[in-house]
């Protein structure tokens, strides 16, 4: 179990590790705290980054638009999957099936007439309700079923959708008309937009405070130590069906957001390849860290765009490499390599913290 | 002559150090045992011998380093291991498990020796198609003791054979063990807690407590010490 | 008709059979799952394909591919899984071995493209009439060929030396290092063979499905259904196991509407059913958890 440190004792503590017989393998292997900015260029960089984030899609064309929501979608997923593999340390290679319950939580919903960012909510609680369903039975099976179980998932849902035809339409998809509605003076791409930045910053804080407070010890404590924690009072079955079908509700939000954002959802929107680029984000991102989700979520916005010019394989099997390569040597992700390589710097720069 | 050399300077589980400055010697079809309360770092010895824990120094088996070894390098060159527990395998026949302790000799003779193991104790003859799982405590010992001496081993470590068992049985098994003991060349390193029936076997004898040798000397000496007596005799 | 969809499904089945034993060989080898199985099957039909197409005789062609696939498999073990293993952790495994699906399905579509390719059936056409039922000459070859490489690895585990130590190092690994026998070797031995089985598998299978890029994800499904069903370390319900999903899979897509998607919801049931029910499956070892 880790041990509570205050980040520049850690820091030090950390320095004066880097000795001579550190290789360099562990010193990317190594955990390190948080980055510690004073308040000024913690408040500093979230006023430009505030700025920045509600200009872009004033500013842009839509195409751009479209790129940077898919980010912040994705930025939801991996928030929610990174509550529940990293910090929860159970696995889920099927949260496409989430996300695809999302969707047409949202494409069925307008189906039936209800207005658009209420069916928003539905897309939350649906998946909700299904991954607390599944994360019963989910909590007794051990690290390596549970990768099993969710791979199937992930590997039937297109079947799936294909084979509740009534509701689905089946191979033919629903189409979503997503506009906003009369009294918001935007485009389509800017309301969607708009949206998806709402949920992100919500779920971002959210995942935080959830990270940093007593349920997010709670779920770090069961991970490490399911008979301790148990014993220390944690209620560890409430705490993995909370976790999991929390997770689940991420996802579902971001798949709804995705929906209304291509304004078509069909069966082969949730293959197996999705629920694999919402593992690599976290991976690449930082298991148990927050502003990791961030990170990944443009890692596989942006890198398929670039190797897809390559070659159809280098996608796949980019992703492969990285997947592998950090399970090695960066477990934390590019957060980790961030902390490690500025966290001495950000601990020089004069000014209150905290 | 001695046959195994013992001096380590720490061993241990990762960053617990569990033994510190550990010596003796176990001579050439010698029995020593090692006393010792629970935890006292009984185990960790045989282990450290065996390579299944890291240890900072040097062991050598007629003069062969084993620190650093693998731990079925250390087998091969003629140490075997009863670990506490018996560590017999439960899913194997009670044949396979007398096999296995052979698996580095020419098949032939360990046939047949399998053979004569099961002739001699019937109670695993019967039980030969049989796995292991179905056997009593004490025939599982006895059926880990054969599978090591299987091997033909120099030196036969004994983690605390008596475990688990009655009285009785401890008593019959030992008496096995000892004539075992007569009948080949092997030595002993035997760790216990039932100091009665380990020093009526054993020619030396020494104790440990927290990681640290305390006493050492002739099994009959240690019989008569008072400190021994009251700690490990229960007089 | 119910017969013959019967039928049917124990050929089919004999080849999940055969991947569900190179996944049960791994998992006994190193109590791990390997995602990448179906790619390294994809890979053994695509080199049997490739050597077919420089001339060799299909035969020739498997057994080659076999053994690359062994030795490729061996491989992975010793360089990305072995590391892992030793540091006790699950979640880099899976990330490790799902990173390997990924990474080898590319490098196939990279050498092959995506175009389907024809590959010959090993056993040729026509089909054997039996009464009621026919039953085409390839099932029957698959059949057979899955059961003798069963048995010839029966009698690998069961009478030979080697098959011994792999069977103890399996039951209790340190009390097997204890006694000589390199558990390191037998975990890469066991490796190996499961590259073969796999790639045997992969050949097999690719005349049914046409070889493509996406042909192993599916088969990787049932798969790990019938290993499950028949006990993740159980070499002879992983074949059972096999069989089973075979025939539910083609009852379920004969009978169910929409049967053909329906197939593949049915073999998530049957993991998640089998693990709920009963963990071990029908042949497996109850698994004592530990802290």
């Amino acid at each position: 179990m880790s041990v509570v440190t205050p980040p520049q004792a850690a820091r030090r503590a950390d320095r004066a590790a880097d000795g001579a017989r550190a290789s360099v393998a562990e010193w990317l292997r190594r955990p390190r705290p948080p980055l510690a900015p004073p308040r000024w260029l913690a408040i500093l960089a979230t006023a430009l980054g505030g700025i920045a984030l509600l200009g872009i899609p004033l500013v842009n064309p839509s195409y751009i638009n479209l790129t940077v929501t898919l980010v912040m979608i994705w930025t939801v997923v991996g928030l929610g999957l990174n509550l529940l593999v990293g910090f929860g340390g159970q696995v889920s290679l099927g949260h496409s099936a989430f996300f695809a319950i999302g969707a047409y939580a949202v494409a069925v919903g307008g189906e039936l007439g209800i207005p658009h960012p209420a069916t928003l909510l539905v897309a939350g609680m649906l998946p909700f309700a299904v991954g607390y369903v599944i994360g019963l039975p989910a909590l007794r099976l051990h690290g390596l079923q549970l990768g099993l179980v969710t791979l199937a998932l992930a590997m039937a849902t297109p079947a799936a959708i294909r084979a509740f035809e009534p509701l689905t339409h089946g191979s033919r998809g629903i189409a979503i008309d997503a506009d906003p509605p009369s009294w918001v003076p935007l485009a389509h791409d800017q309301w969607i937009y708009y949206l998806a930045l709402a949920a992100a910053v919500v779920a971002y804080l959210a995942t935080r405070r959830l990270a940093r407070g007593r349920l997010g010890r709670s779920f770090v404590a069961v991970r490490d130590a399911e008979l301790v924690a148990e014993t220390l009072g944690v209620n560890v079955w409430q705490t993995k069906t909370r976790l999991f079908a929390t997770s689940a509700a991420y996802a579902g939000v971001a798949g709804g957001l995705y929906a209304m954002l291509l304004e078509f959802v069909g069966p082969e929107n949730f293959n197996l390849a999705l629920s694999i680029s919402f593992v690599t984000l976290i991976v690449v991102g930082g298991l148990a860290t927050v502003p990791g989700a961030v990170l990944g979520a443009l890692f596989v916005q942006y890198v398929p765009t670039f190797t897809s010019s390559v070659s159809p394989a280098a996608t796949g099997a980019a992703y492969g490499v990285v997947l592998i390569v950090f399970a090695f040597f960066l477990p934390f992700g590019l957060v980790g390599l961030a902390r490690g390589a500025l966290g001495k710097v950000v601990d020089r720069l004069p000014g209150r913290r905290g | 002559m001695s046959l195994l050399h013992v001096d380590i300077a720490s061993a241990g589980y990762g960053p617990v150090t569990v033994l510190h400055d550990i010596a003796f010697e176990v001579k050439t079809s010698g029995r020593l045992v090692a006393l010792g309360a629970n935890g006292a770092g009984k185990t960790t010895v045989l282990r450290t011998i065996s390579g299944l824990t890291q240890a900072q120094g040097s062991i050598t088996l007629d003069g062969v380093e084993l620190v650093g070894l693998t731990p079925h390098r250390i087998a091969a060159a003629g140490v075997s291991h009863v670990p506490q527990g018996r560590g017999t395998f439960g899913d194997l026949t009670v044949k396979e498990n007398l096999l296995i302790g052979g698996n580095r000799r020419p098949w032939r003779t360990v046939l047949a020796e399998a053979d004569a193991w099961m002739e001699r104790f019937p109670r695993l003859g019967e039980r030969s198609s049989r796995p292991a799982s179905g056997l009593s405590g004490g025939e599982q010992q006895l059926l880990a003791i054969a599978r090591a001496l299987m091997a033909a081993p120099r030196l036969l470590l004994l983690d605390e054979p008596s475990l688990g068992l009655a009285p009785k049985i401890t008593t019959d098994l030992f008496a096995t063990l000892d004539e075992l003991g007569r009948e080949s060349d092997t030595a002993m390193l035997l760790v216990e807690q039932n100091a009665q029936v380990a020093l009526g076997i054993a020619e030396d004898a020494l104790v440990i407590e927290s990681g640290r040798i305390t006493v050492r000397g002739p099994a009959a000496d240690l019989r008569d010490n008072d400190d021994v007596r009251r700690a490990y005799l229960g007089v | 008709m119910l017969l013959q969809q019967v039928a049917d499904g124990i050929a089919t089945g004999a080849i999940y059979g055969a991947l569900a034993l190179a996944i049960v060989l791994v998992y006994r080898a190193s109590r791990t799952l390997n995602f990448a199985q179906g790619e390294l099957a994809l890979l053994g039909a695509y080199v049997s394909w490739q050597l077919t197409v420089w001339g060799l005789p299909l035969w020739a062609a498997l057994v080659l591919s076999m053994a690359i696939l062994a030795a490729l498999s061996a491989a992975m073990e010793r360089t990305l899984v072995r590391p892992l293993v030793k540091r006790h952790q699950a979640l880099p495994l899976i990330i490790v071995t799902l990173g390997m699906m990924i990474a080898l399905n590319a490098v196939i579509g990279w050498a092959w493209t995506y175009q389907t390719k024809e590959v010959p059936a090993l056993f040729g056409g026509g089909a054997l009439d039996l009464g009621e039922i026919a039953v085409s000459r390839q099932d029957i070859g698959i059949a057979v060929t899955v059961l003798a490489v069963a048995l010839g690895l029966g009698v690998l585990f069961e009478f030979t030396r080697m098959g011994l130590r792999m069977r103890a190092a399996v039951s209790a690994p340190e009390s097997a290092e204890l006694s000589g026998i390199s558990t390191g070797r037998t975990m890469t031995i066991g490796w190996a063979i499961a590259g073969a089985v796999g790639a045997l598998a992969g050949t097999l299978i690719a005349p049914e499905l046409f070889l493509h890029p996406g042909m192993m994800a599916p088969v990787l499904i049932y798969a790990f259904a019938a290993a499950t069903l028949g006990g993740l370390d159980s070499p002879v319900g992983a074949l059972l196991g096999g069989v089973a999903v075979g025939v539910v899979e083609n009852l379920a897509g004969s009978y169910l509407p929409h049967g053909s998607d329906f197939k593949q919801v049915v073999a998530l049931l049957i993991i998640v059913i089998v693990l709920l029910v009963r963990p071990q499956g029908m042949l497996g070892r109850r698994e004592v958890v530990r802290v």
